[in-house]
């Protein structure tokens, strides 16, 4: 768990201080929970929340999600023991 | 530096408590010393977060505890020679020898259950509130966190924090030596308190029971923040039960530990009323002895309510799903609590149903009625959360009975403990 800390830590570095992030899987139920849980664990004292709507997205293992949702730009693809995780950078609606 | 700061105001503080606790002379010196601790490690708990609450900046926080450790330490300084004469080495015979092997399997098995950052609610809940403590951003981000359940009381959070900000580095091994320091000091404490009652074979029958039970050393071990409330609730239901008319210290020490269960965990709130119905009931004419146990409680309870109050989200139970009143007349309901606990008990507290039952068998010897009344209460406090709760119950009985059981494992072991009637009954008259 600590590796996947490491890993993130740049890569949310760029998100502005303040702002939470957003998270979105494939996965339901207990797996779900659990892999939010990590996240919150890891990323604290950033905040993580169960929206899609806010400007940066931690997509874990979310291949379907990303095909239904065509996100803005994907910064970053790496693997996890969660499965793969994209950094989703959402483009603004109109 | 800042760790040997904490250090000496942490010994400052437990000789001071010590002393206080010592005013009376049948007080054993092993429950004075834990009571102590306790209450210094309780100082940093709740110390910090009032710190937090009241924004104050970092020059500022090393100003404050650069006062405390003075204060504590002019506060402490005359007892401390005193302190240290009297800590001698434990008597070295058979029961020293029974207890010395309970030690060394419990360290065992602990060191066997431990793992980086605790179970999942050690790193989901307590650990991760932590992170927002130790002063990187605003720590009211912490509130934002809706899934992790932000309502909880920060107790341990805030106790790990103090470590880590001493350390300067978020580090597993400060949880882990935490989970292990309340758990050696709860062993310590159930001793001292059972010397109280009791000769010293049933010390060690007491200390070997808590040893060898493996739930214990799991639960433990988990970095939740169970045992730290299993720690506050012993010593206030011990010092409750010290009290009778011509006691002083008790009392406030028994609503001073009651308030930091309050603080430590949302059972630990059901526990605060419990102890205050109970020190009600043993001193129906005498008003002041219930303000005694208030003003004891009061710097626990003030931090507790401005949390709450100002800060918290509203809990689980009270939160989008409401309490499911209705639901708690159903017989079906009543039936699976009842199948639901005793299978996850006998599976997973099996030490916990063998002191029930051997309560039962000794019902008539046990002379301390106020430490089972306590008990009985938390059974039926936790009972009727399970009546209403929103959450599955079959899921929210076999997630928390046994923590349940953990709390009052050592509540039970010290009640047992008065049915072997060694010494001279201590409270036998009403506060």
């Amino acid at each position: 768990m600590d590796r996947l800390g490491e890993r993130l830590a740049p890569v949310v570095a760029a998100v502005p201080p303040g702002r939470a992030i957003g998270f979105a899987t494939d996965r339901v139920g207990d797996e779900r929970k659990e892999i939010m849980h990590r996240l919150q664990f890891l990323l604290a004292p950033r905040v993580i929340i169960p929206d899609v709507t806010v400007d940066t997205v931690l997509v874990v293992d979310g291949e379907r999600w990303l095909a239904q949702h065509p996100p803005g730009e994907v910064l970053e693809r790496f693997e996890s023991e969660s499965g793969p995780i994209h950094l989703v950078k959402q483009l603004r609606m109109p | 530096m800042m760790i040997a700061l904490l250090l000496l105001f942490l010994f400052a503080c437990a000789v001071k408590a010590a002393w206080l606790v010592r005013s009376r002379t049948d007080a054993p010196l092993l429950l004075c010393q834990c009571a102590g601790i306790a209450s210094a490690v309780a100082a940093l708990g709740f110390g910090y977060a009032l710190l937090l609450f009241a924004d104050v900046t970092d020059p500022v926080l090393a100003i404050a505890l650069a006062c405390a450790v003075l204060l504590a330490v002019v506060w402490a300084w005359p007892h401390a020679a005193e302190w240290l004469r009297s800590s001698r080495l434990p008597r070295l015979d058979a029961w020293s020898a029974v207890m010395a092997i309970g030690a060394l399997w419990f360290t065992y098995r602990f060191v066997g259950f431990s793992y980086r950052w605790g179970g999942f609610d050690g790193w989901a809940q307590w650990n991760m509130h932590a992170r927002f403590l130790i002063g990187e951003t605003d720590w009211k981000a912490l509130l934002e966190t809706r899934f992790a359940h932000p309502d909880y009381p920060l107790m341990l959070p805030a106790i790990i924090a103090v470590g880590w900000r001493a350390l300067g580095a978020v580090e597993a091994s400060i949880p882990m030596l935490i989970s292990a320091g309340v758990a050696a000091l709860l062993i310590a404490s159930v001793h001292g308190a059972v010397r109280a009652w009791a000769m010293r074979p049933v010390a060690a029958a007491a200390v070997l029971f808590l040893c060898l039970d493996p739930d214990f050393a799991r639960c433990a071990a988990s970095q939740y923040a169970d045992t730290l409330l299993a720690l506050w609730m012993l010593l206030a239901a011990v010092f409750l039960s010290r009290a009778d008319s011509a006691s002083r210290q008790e009392l406030l020490l028994a609503g001073f530990f009651a308030g930091c269960a309050a603080w430590t965990k949302n059972e630990g709130v059901a526990f605060f009323a419990a102890m205050l119905l109970v020190t009600t009931w043993i001193s129906r004419d005498r008003i002041k002895a219930v303000l005694r146990f208030l003003l004891g409680a009061a710097l626990p309870l003030v931090v507790l309510i401005w949390y709450k109050v100002v800060y918290a989200p509203p809990s689980d139970l009270a939160g989008p799903h409401g309490i499911a009143w209705t639901t708690a007349a159903d017989p079906q309901r009543h039936w699976t609590i009842l199948v639901s606990a005793s299978g996850h008990l006998m599976q997973k507290a099996p030490f916990f149903l063998l002191l029930l039952i051997a309560g039962m068998v000794y019902w008539r010897r046990i002379r301390s009625r106020r430490i089972m009344a306590l008990v009985l209460l938390m059974g039926a406090a936790s009972y009727a959360t399970y009546l209403i709760t929103p959450y599955d119950l079959a899921w929210h009985v076999t997630h928390s009975a046994d923590r349940l059981a953990h709390q009052l494992v050592p509540l039970l072991v010290m009640a047992l403990a008065t049915a072997f009637k060694s010494k001279p009954l201590v409270s036998a008259q009403p506060c």
